[in-house]
């Protein structure tokens, strides 16, 4: 079965800083949740900023569904098609509502905004904001931040949803609360892949992988 | 795979700009700052220069006066005022006289062809056929003799009613205390006085020069007034006004502003990428954003300094005057529209990832 994404021996670094990455690879399957572990600062995020389309490897390969992603500006298309985010800082347009900020990448793929709208609620709906979707961001609460931006990310369907320390600045009851909306609002056939110190979050992945030295060891779940 | 619709992307644009009033407001109200200041500045400058060409005219600037003692022939002179753009009148100067009204005290008298009124007064004038038959009195003959229009007033035994009192000047001081005639253009005269439209410059004396060769070696043809009088230049005090390019500044002001802004926003910019904005949506939705202040803005800044001119002024600016003002805040507007959105694709070249962090 082709990979929704994978990677092949990718290496990064930062300038004419250290190695990050050192030919890496990495396959990730539709449907599959994938927990990247490691330390502080062993590239956990420029990991996922390159298999996002959100940076390019200094050397390697990403294929999207076995295909090349070429060095170009379709990159912009590609991510939106592909990818949806969900950060460790809340990333919301603070001064929209909380409707607004989910449709946003539906509209970044050319869905009308009536449809977009209609989406975006059903989004939240699922993260267990439906009262809060005419809300300004800026009255929510940092866990209803966190489940409107998973709202956002799933909203789109994407074929990957890629998680970025999502409960790094919660409380674990709000952890467990924007978890729980995460899983609940990922549809079965997209593929999940999280950076995390976190081992609740972990648990819950069908496949740890921990980046070591600027490589991926996988561990038993 | 789709990509932002045009009209979403507007929609977006507008409400990231009504959902920030105070950023908004700011930019907004400088934009009427600068490009206010810019048209108000505009307005105060071609008005001095338009008062200036106004008292220049007044004071006879575009007249233009052939004397020959040897005599001038009064309807060669005459049908000069035919051709467009130009007023003519022959004038001839008559003897000092006393009046029934004032024995004793002499008086300068004078005849002109119809056109004299026009050319003495540069003003409101009397009506040529109310005053055909009559008296015309210089203002300050008026005065001494105490009469108005429609008094007798009797020369040398010759009673006729004071047509007009004319205020002669601005135009033409030394015939202040004369009693004028208008007469028909026969015969010769000693003076014929010119006035031309402002836009015709060149070719004045020269002209006259050649209707009048034949008259005689005692032709003069000069100028009213001595133009070294008015040494100001309106077309090159334009031309050289130290504003004249201040609206590449002004706008680049503005754009500058916006940056700023801009440099403040380079998480929501990040946040647009993230989703798959391209650059040129970004571009799209930083011109949208950029615009709604600036135009409205600069338009509120626009009327704001037309009426705090003609508050002050006491009245409209001429259509000149307010095409000047208006293609440069037009041109201020421009550039800042140009330049402002720049940096939002700018800004996206850069790590998303990184751009996500910035606060």
């Amino acid at each position: 079965m082709t990979a929704a994404v994978a990677l092949e021996g990718v290496w990064h670094r930062y300038g004419s800083g250290p190695w990050v990455l050192e030919g890496l690879d990495l396959e990730v399957a539709a449907g599959e949740a994938v927990a990247v572990m490691g330390p502080s600062g062993s590239g956990k995020t420029t990991l996922l900023s390159i298999v996002g389309l959100l940076t390019e490897p200094t050397r390697g390969r990403v294929r999207l569904g076995g295909v090349p992603v070429p060095r170009s500006r379709r990159r912009d298309r590609l991510r939106a098609g592909w990818f949806a985010w969900v950060f460790q800082t809340v990333n919301v347009l603070g001064h929209r509502t909380a409707e607004d900020n989910t449709a946003l990448g539906l509209l970044a793929r050319g869905v009308p905004r009536e449809e977009a709208t209609r989406q975006a609620r059903a989004a939240l709906g699922q993260v267990g904001l439906a009262e809060r979707a005419g809300s300004p961001v800026v009255d929510l609460s940092g866990g209803e931040l966190q489940r409107v931006c998973i709202a956002r990310a799933v909203a789109a369907a994407p074929k990957v949803v890629l998680a970025d320390e999502p409960t790094g600045q919660l409380d674990h009851a709000t952890s467990v609360r924007v978890l729980d909306a995460l899983w609940a609002a990922r549809r079965p056939d997209t593929a999940l892949v999280v950076a995390t110190h976190d081992p609740q979050v972990a648990e819950r992945c069908g496949r740890i992988l921990r980046l070591v030295d600027g490589r991926l060891i996988e561990e038993p779940t | 795979m789709g990509r932002w619709r045009l009209r979403d992307l507007a929609v977006d644009a507008v409400r990231n700009v009504t959902g920030t009033p105070a950023r908004s407001l700011l930019l907004g109200v400088v934009a009427a700052g600068v490009v206010g200041g810019l048209v108000f500045t505009e307005l105060a400058f071609t008005q001095s220069l338009l008062d200036f060409q106004a008292s220049f005219a007044a004071k006879g600037g575009h007249v233009v006066v052939a004397s020959n003692d040897d005599g001038l022939p009064a309807a060669r002179c005459a049908a000069l005022a035919a051709t467009p753009g130009i007023a003519a009148a022959a004038v001839e100067p008559g003897v000092p006289v006393e009046t029934n009204v004032a024995p004793g005290t002499l008086f300068q008298t004078g005849t002109f062809t119809a056109g004299g009124l026009g050319l003495f007064t540069a003003g409101t004038q009397p009506e040529v056929a109310d005053v055909a038959d009559r008296w015309i009195l210089a203002a300050a003959a008026a005065d001494e003799l105490g009469l108005e229009p429609g008094m007798w007033l009797s020369i040398d035994g010759e009673s006729r009613r004071v047509g007009a009192v004319v205020d002669t000047e601005d135009r033409n001081p030394q015939i202040a205390r004369w009693i004028l005639t208008i007469a028909p253009p026969v015969g010769d005269v000693t003076q014929c006085w010119v006035e031309y439209a402002p836009g015709a410059q060149s070719g004045r004396i020269e002209l006259l020069d050649t209707i009048f060769a034949d008259t005689g070696d005692n032709l003069v043809v000069r100028p009213w007034i001595r133009l070294d009088e008015f040494a100001r230049n309106p077309t090159q005090e334009l031309a050289g006004r130290p504003q004249r390019n201040a609206w590449v500044a002004a706008g680049l002001l503005l754009a500058a502003l916006w940056w700023l802004a801009t440099w403040f926003r380079r998480a929501h910019i990040g946040l647009y990428r993230a989703v798959g904005t391209s650059p040129t949506a970004l571009l799209i939705l930083g011109f949208v954003e950029a615009a709604l202040p600036l135009i409205v803005g600069a338009a509120a800044g626009t009327l704001w300094a037309t009426a705090a001119w003609a508050a002050g002024s006491g009245g409209f600016p001429d259509p000149d005057q307010a095409r000047i003002a208006v293609r440069a805040a037009a041109s201020t507007l421009l550039v800042a529209l140009v330049a402002a959105p720049l940096l939002w694709p700018l800004t996206g070249r850069g790590s998303v990832a990184q751009q996500l962090k910035d606060r």
